[in-house]
């Protein structure tokens, strides 16, 4: 029962991760793989606000955004000097930057050893403690996030994000700047992310930048995939499958390879497997 | 400065290395159009069957053609049934990438099972061949013929065949090359299997120099997506810039500061470049 609602968390995690790069892959169109590092970057600054400096969960979480959002705002900038097609080499190279960064910079983020010890949130007088408690932190962080999500794809800032995607050129011609834009966008997701990363911090007590490298950007993305990429029904249905597919191969014995590896196998399998037969995802209506 | 001098070896070797990555890639990169990842699947099966083949103990030169076979086989596979089928479909760039991503994702895991995730060390022969104050190692020394007979063969390929000409002018309009009357389709896979023998040619030289392990072939397409990116996408030729400026760079740093940040310093000039000059250091 545990590890269901261990499980559960993690799913849950992901599915806020995913409802995010919805936004920005499948109405802005941005094809950015810099989720993970923001990721990171607020589950780094919870662990260490909390560990070494002794704040609080919600003061982390505020610094920790703080940190995501100047650094979105100096990317962003020069993401969008990028042309379009290079925008996804430019963002892998982002995400191998800031994981060098929490890989080699050890007198700050004690480098491959990582951070451990992280508190569960404190929030206010209430300690949360248990894992059923994350679990409800966790879920209400996805509703608040599905919910920003969904404002925004139904609002007029959301018919300008299509227009970014669809075609970008007009955009001028109606008096919108696309850069301004494609800005906010990436700083919002940003910071969301950020926050779910300081949920994750304080859920699962240590981190190490093994958890946040491209191949992790990469897995939110299939979500989305999976899950159509304009959909944030399809963010939980893809984080659920693909998060608790390898969890449950655990229980099967396998006498090839290890659970790792073949989560490797299965990524790769329903990446190629949905883009080949149902590129629009479960729930979509776009194909990326 | 005299100890600088040592590491002038290993430079050269990751200069040619490089140089023969992105001449690799610029041929996949004009024949397909998009950030086709097939190319680390290329590099990283060549490194491995390389390693197999070795271990049975064949001769070299049995070894590297069924190496250069599989690879080919490779090549029309994943050309044939899955591209082929999405172009057809006229599907986008990025989720063509995202496909080639998966392919390379699947075969990295297969490899992890059957091999481990771990480094797996070829034998090569450690005859160092001496000139000057410098050592080079027998792979070393290789990486760095091959490279100039690549490069001679390019240019001949590229400027002096009718092949050449129809690389030239798809890489840069296929449509309008189509409607001109060149077989863009024959062009392309043969392009698409020089490249993919070139990729697997330097996952085996990279092997015999270090090490091989799974995640190898994304590591060296970074490596040969810099050094292409440098010397500008579209040029096969003059990829061999972008090769040694990317391993005089890194190496440089490296040597006179830490040696840690050398890949995040290969990326911030990746990024750098993208923003401020795509077609690449070479005026065309």
């Amino acid at each position: 029962m545990d590890f269901f609602i261990h499980v559960l968390v993690i799913v849950m995690l992901y599915s806020s991760l995913a409802a995010t790069l919805t936004v920005l892959v499948g109405h802005a169109g941005l094809f950015a793989m810099t989720h993970a590092a923001f990721y990171g970057i607020g589950a780094y600054s919870t662990a260490l606000l909390t560990v070494v400096y002794d704040y609080g969960f919600i003061e982390s979480v505020i610094i920790g955004s703080g940190i995501s959002f100047f650094i979105a705002t100096l990317v962003g900038s020069a993401m969008s000097r990028v042309k379009s097609e290079y925008y996804a080499l430019a963002s892998f190279g982002f995400m191998v930057v800031v994981f060098s960064i929490l890989h080699n910079w050890s007198s700050v983020t004690k480098g491959v050893l990582g951070i451990s010890g992280v508190p569960r949130p404190m929030i206010g007088n209430l300690q949360l403690k248990s894992d059923v408690e994350m679990l409800f932190v966790a879920t209400a962080l996805f509703f608040i996030v599905a919910a920003i999500t969904f404002i925004i794809s139904r609002s007029h800032f959301g018919r300008i994000l299509r227009s970014i995607r669809d075609e970008q050129s007009i955009l001028p011609l109606f008096g919108y700047n696309p850069a301004h834009y494609k800005m906010i966008i990436f700083t919002v997701t940003a910071v969301l992310v950020s926050i779910t990363g300081s949920v994750y911090a304080s859920y699962i007590s240590f981190v190490t930048p093994s958890s946040f490298t491209l191949l992790e950007s990469i897995f939110i993305m299939t979500i989305i995939i999976l899950g159509g990429v304009n959909s944030i029904r399809g963010a939980f249905v893809g984080s659920l499958i693909l998060v608790s597919l390898p969890e449950l191969l655990r229980f099967v014995d396998f006498s090839i390879g290890s659970p790792d590896q073949l989560r490797l196998v299965i990524y790769g399998l329903v990446l190629v497997m949905v883009l080949y037969f149902k590129p629009t995802g479960l729930f979509g209506s776009r194909s990326i | 400065m005299e100890t600088f001098i040592q590491v002038l070896p290993q430079v050269l070797f990751l200069g040619s290395l490089y140089s023969i990555l992105a001449l690799g890639y610029s041929f996949l990169h004009g024949a397909n159009r998009f950030f086709d990842i097939t190319y680390a699947t290329y590099i990283v099966v060549g490194a491995y069957s390389f390693f197999v083949l070795t271990s049975l103990g064949l001769p070299f030169f049995v070894t590297l053609l069924l190496v250069y076979a599989l690879i080919i086989v490779c090549a029309f596979l994943f050309e044939g049934v899955i591209y082929r089928k999405l172009r057809a479909r006229n599907t986008s760039d990025v989720s063509l990438m995202l496909v080639s991503f998966g392919l390379l994702t699947i075969v990295q895991g297969v490899i992890s099972i059957f091999f481990t995730s771990n480094l797996q060390v070829l034998n090569p022969s450690t005859n160092n061949i001496i000139i000057g104050t410098l050592t080079f190692t027998q792979t070393q020394l290789s990486t760095i013929a091959i490279l100039i007979i690549l490069y001679l063969v390019s240019y001949i390929l590229l400027h002096r065949t009718k092949f050449g000409t129809h690389f030239r002018a798809i890489s840069e309009n296929p449509s309008l090359s189509l409607s001109v009357g060149i077989n863009v389709e024959r062009t392309r896979i043969k392009a698409i299997l020089i490249s993919a023998c070139v990729g697997a040619t330097a996952g085996m030289l990279f092997g015999l120099d270090s090490r091989i392990y799974p995640f190898l072939g994304i590591d060296l397409l970074f490596k040969a997506l810099i050094a292409a990116v440098i010397s500008g996408l579209g040029s096969p030729i003059y990829g061999i810039f972008g090769g040694f400026i990317l391993s005089i760079t890194e190496n440089t740093f490296a040597w006179y500061f830490l040696s840690e940040w050398k890949d995040a310093l290969s990326f911030v000039i990746l990024i750098l470049l993208l923003m401020f000059r795509p077609s690449g250091i070479v005026k065309k």
